[in-house]
């Protein structure tokens, strides 16, 4: 035992200045990202690639940009395989995968992403089908390139999927590929919130008091305990119970216009009234999405709609469609604002007969209704209040346009009276501040006393708004 | 820390066969255990990068190392020895997991014998590279202590960043001799750290650079000695024992450079001894090959082809079937070591300099001029810079702000060629004169930017239909400076420069 003591004593002291131990105090990762910061995707980045998806030449870029990285990749993964296969000891099936990968990078790198990236020049290669149709036949011509189907390729191909990403740069040269799903949260969370905090369609966060529902025993405790002033209360009250919120499904429809007017460009930026109003029923749309995402129910809470004012309006009413919609929507024809309003009705009225739902219309437009309706326009005889101040007033708009909107003056109105449903509007005017001025924001907010209120969105002004929301937030939680 | 006595056992042993096989043991040497096996896979893989272990590495390189990383690709089984003057020797810890003590001890044999070879060469190669290692230790220590500075003094996040890819581009661009446009005169010194830094940076590349260039060709002699010696020392051991442990020697044995390293060696004398000591006095590798012409160089390569084809069986884990996909990456890799020996023996290059004035990986092909400003047009088959590291090089920073100010004289747009494999690239990188947005930059790389990338190819409607494209008309364009392109990559710079201000 001394001896060996002894003999581990010598050793230690001979190789001691030899042998450094190297821990990472000593010897800092040199792959360590020294910009070691977050990436900072904020509102700007979200609408950026938003215009990106939805104009191929904006977007050029960074699907170049990306079939570049993935060449880049698969070049020095092609190195460095051949290097682990000739000095690494590799279990059989290690070794046998890396052949098997090596042939798919070296398939890549000769024939998927030079075509790639010649498809790309050309604009072929934009939406997830193009780019899903250019892998299978990639993976074809591989198996009859090497007579088999060779594992992973697929796995590896559907990299590519990558190329309908957009690039996005922060404004320290953080670069991140963002998908479509980040972008939309991004949205939904940001805009989605901050137009619902505007306009207050509801109180999100509120305690509603109602005896349906799952039950918050905190809060019904304390609202029984004040009742009463004791402690433990006697008894719970029906008026005590409080539920988390809202447990009854709402339908959504947003109602998109789709018009020639909307291709002006009126916000900075070049962002047109569509831009805008796409921008704001997707922040919408993806704010319920993610609301429905957070309650985890066996249901979704709110059931969205989406109804482009176009010629024959119709119904879009799954996200794959509406995410479709949104890359497509051009301005053009006319503004069929009525005609759109009742497709909703009818909607409702063919889908959701026998539950009481909670009917919520949000309309998306620049304010300029200008084909009536030709159909029964719901509403009596009483309503006629709006079209004697129209006629009254100095008001410029023309003729089709006053018609218009006396048309959804009524069917407003109507809407409100009837129990059936709990029906809400919201009505969103895409401008900048200028327009309030306007003698068309008066006449719009006139039709719309007593319902609901206009509300005046300019998108590239959200960004501060929100910015500002959290800073009081913070301000107040201090 | 514990030290592993079968690992300390090892050691001394192999330490004693040098003795044995030399004469001598090597003295002035360090061995850097790792003990996180992952960080070992990151210098394993920055030193293969860059060529040294301090060297400073650009953000693009680092993504694409960190992936492959994750993708598990490192070639952990290299042994990764800095033959310098002191060599380092590194290994992770791990690496006395090796069950057989005999492979552990014939590992640091091997090692061993290299310091030795190393530290009593006659050759300038230990002492470039000692250069090339101090120089990037000095950068290493200059960048991160300035970026220290710079973030505690502006409080900018992107500093890092920043200097990193500078640091990388310019050691690029100085080793092709393509550094002296972006660099401000010496009386801005004074003006920033920023200046500073640069300055100094910039003067120690310079000289890195030409140790780099003036380093003679080793790794011929380097490897060859290491196979060589190994092959003497296993000697002792009967064939048994020799069938269980030369398949766990895959990365020392065999190896295209050992292996032809080690046929050249063994002409120099009769017994190893005489060999060692003839060795020590070989400067560089083309001394080395030139002991055949190329008619011998090439039968003898043939027949070590042949060779290795047969021994290198053993190396593989599943050598049936796939074996034919095996052999041709073995195969090619010792052609192109192959053809480095036929290189150095036809053209008698002694040194980096001679192989890559041949074939420079990045080259400049002259400037495009237009009207309002000029386009650079390089090409670089090289993975250290990306085009976004060349934004950097952009003289982008007229802007003033009070977290930077770095107005540096600059880089014109460029236009980039690479090639992949089939790909062969033409990328744009622009930056949009936007006069909004000049005084409001967050950072550097708060710019407005233009980027494209198309495939060079003779394709007549590659880029599909050109007119609808064009945005403003572009005038006075003058390609005249141009030179060494062909016609599609000329094609592709026009279609570039057009994109430039199509909207």
């Amino acid at each position: 035992m001394n001896l060996y003591y002894k003999l581990h004593t010598y050793k230690l002291i001979k190789v001691s200045d030899k042998i450094h131990w190297i821990t990472r105090a000593h010897y800092p990762d040199p792959l360590v990202d020294y910009s070691n910061t977050d990436f900072i995707l904020d509102f700007n980045d979200a609408v950026s690639v938003l215009q990106q998806w939805r104009n191929p030449n904006l977007g050029r870029s960074s699907r170049e940009g990306t079939v570049i990285s993935l060449a880049s990749n698969a070049k020095s993964a092609y190195r460095l395989i051949q290097e682990q296969l000739l000095t690494t000891i590799l279990p059989e099936e290690k070794e046998k995968q890396l052949i098997e990968k090596l042939k798919v990078y070296r398939f890549l790198l000769d024939q998927t992403l030079p075509q790639a990236l010649e498809l790309v020049n050309l604009d072929k290669l934009i939406t997830p089908e193009d780019i899903k149709q250019f892998i299978n036949r990639q993976l074809e011509l591989m198996r009859q390139e090497y007579g088999r189907e060779l594992k992973f390729a697929e796995n590896m191909l559907n990299e590519l999927e990558a190329i309908s990403d957009i690039e996005v740069k922060d404004d320290y040269g953080k670069s991140r590929r963002i998908s479509r799903n980040d972008v939309l949260d991004v949205l939904g969370s940001v805009l989605g919130n901050i137009l619902l905090r505007q306009v207050s369609l509801w109180q999100v966060d509120d305690y509603i008091s109602r005896p349906r529902g799952r039950m918050n025993l905190k809060k019904t405790y304390r609202a029984a305990i004040m009742r009463e002033g004791k402690v433990p209360p006697k008894q719970i009250r029906n008026e005590d119970i409080k539920v988390m919120d809202k447990d009854r499904v709402s339908l959504i429809y947003f109602i998109v216009d789709l018009s020639q007017s909307m291709n002006k460009t009126v916000f900075k930026d070049g962002l047109t009234r569509l831009d805008g109003s796409l921008l704001t029923s997707l922040g919408l749309y993806y704010y319920f999405k993610l609301v429905n995402r957070r309650k985890r129910r066996e249901f979704d809470s709110f059931n969205m709609h989406v109804i482009p004012v176009d010629k024959n309006p119709y119904v879009i009413a799954n996200d794959e469609k509406f995410e479709a919609f949104l890359m497509e929507a051009e301005g053009k024809g006319k503004t069929r604002l009525v005609h759109a309003t009742y497709s909703a009705i009818r909607h409702v009225q063919e889908n959701y007969q026998n539950v009481k739902y909670d009917v919520q219309l949000v309309y998306l437009t620049d304010g300029r209704p200008n084909v009536p309706f030709d159909g029964t326009i719901y509403g009596n005889s009483m309503d006629f209040g709006y079209e004697k101040y129209l006629s009254e007033s100095d008001s410029k708009i023309p003729k089709e346009a006053k018609t218009c909107m006396v048309q959804l003056n009524k069917t407003f109105n109507y809407l409100k009276r009837v129990k059936d449903r709990n029906w809400k509007i919201s009505y969103f005017l895409m401008a900048s501040d200028k327009f309030m001025r306007s003698s068309l924001y008066r006449d719009t907010k006139k039709m719309l006393s007593g319902i609901t209120d206009p509300v005046l969105i300019d998108p590239t002004e959200i960004d501060n708004l929100g910015r500002r929301i959290l800073q009081e937030t913070i301000v107040n939680e201090n | 820390m514990k030290i592993d006595e079968k690992f300390l056992n090892a050691y001394e042993n192999a330490n004693l066969e040098v003795e044995n096989l030399i004469g001598r043991r090597p003295d002035d040497y360090k061995i850097l255990m790792f003990i996180d096996p992952d960080l070992y896979k990151s210098v394993l893989l920055q030193t293969e990068a860059t060529g040294s272990p301090k060297a400073v590495i650009s953000s693009n390189e680092l993504y694409v190392l960190q992936e492959m990383k994750n993708l598990d690709y490192v070639p952990v089984g290299k042994d990764l020895f800095f033959g310098s003057r002191s060599p380092r020797i590194f290994l992770p810890a791990n690496i006395s997991k090796i069950k057989s003590s005999k492979v552990l001890e014939a590992k640091i044999f091997q090692t061993l014998v290299k310091a030795v070879l190393v530290e009593e060469t006659k050759s300038s190669f230990p002492d470039k590279l000692m250069d090339l290692y101090t120089k990037d230790t000095v950068i290493y220590n200059l960048f991160t202590n300035n970026v220290y500075e710079f973030v505690l003094e502006r409080g900018a996040s992107w500093v890092w960043q920043y200097f990193q890819d500078f640091t990388a581009t310019l050691r690029l661009l100085s080793l092709y001799n393509l550094d002296d446009f972006y660099v401000p005169p010496n009386s801005i010194r004074s003006a920033s750290i920023f200046y500073n830094y640069l300055l100094e940076t910039k003067k120690i590349i310079k000289e890195r650079s030409k140790a780099v260039l003036n380093a003679p060709l080793y790794d011929l002699i380097l490897n060859g000695f290491g196979e060589y010696a190994l092959r003497e020392y296993l000697k002792k051991y009967d064939s048994s024992v020799m069938e269980k442990i030369k398949p766990e020697l895959k990365s020392n044995l065999g190896q295209p450079l050992g292996a032809i390293g080690n046929v050249f060696l063994g002409e120099q004398g009769e017994n190893f001894e005489e060999i060692f000591e003839n060795t020590l006095r070989i400067k560089n590798d083309q001394e080395l090959t030139s002991i055949w012409n190329r008619e011998k160089t090439k039968s003898k390569m043939k027949e070590l082809r042949e060779q290795l084809m047969n021994e290198s069986l053993i190396w593989h884990a599943s050598n049936d079937s796939y074996w034919s996909d095996l052999w041709p990456i073995r195969g090619s890799s010792f052609d192109k070591i192959d053809q480095y020996v036929g290189k150095i023996q036809r053209r008698g290059y002694k040194s980096f300099k001679g192989l890559q004035e041949e074939n420079a990986l990045v080259k400049s092909h002259g400037r495009v001029r237009l009207k309002d400003r000029e386009v650079a047009v390089l090409s670089i088959q090289e993975d250290t810079v990306g085009q976004e590291q060349l934004v950097i090089l952009r003289n982008h920073l007229e802007a003033k702000k009070d977290t930077f100010s770095t107005p540096l004289p600059g880089l014109p747009d460029t236009i980039v060629f690479r090639k992949f494999s089939g790909m062969h690239i033409a990328s744009y990188l622009g930056v949009v004169d936007d006069k909004e947005t000049k005084n409001y930059q967050k950072s550097p790389y708060d710019l407005p930017m233009i980027v494209r990338a198309v495939q060079v190819t003779s394709k007549k409607d590659a880029y599909g239909n050109q007119d609808l494209d064009e945005g403003n008309k572009i005038e006075n364009v003058n390609y005249e400076d141009l030179k060494s392109l062909t016609e599609p990559q000329y094609r592709a710079i026009r279609y570039l420069i057009k994109q430039r201000d199509a909207k």
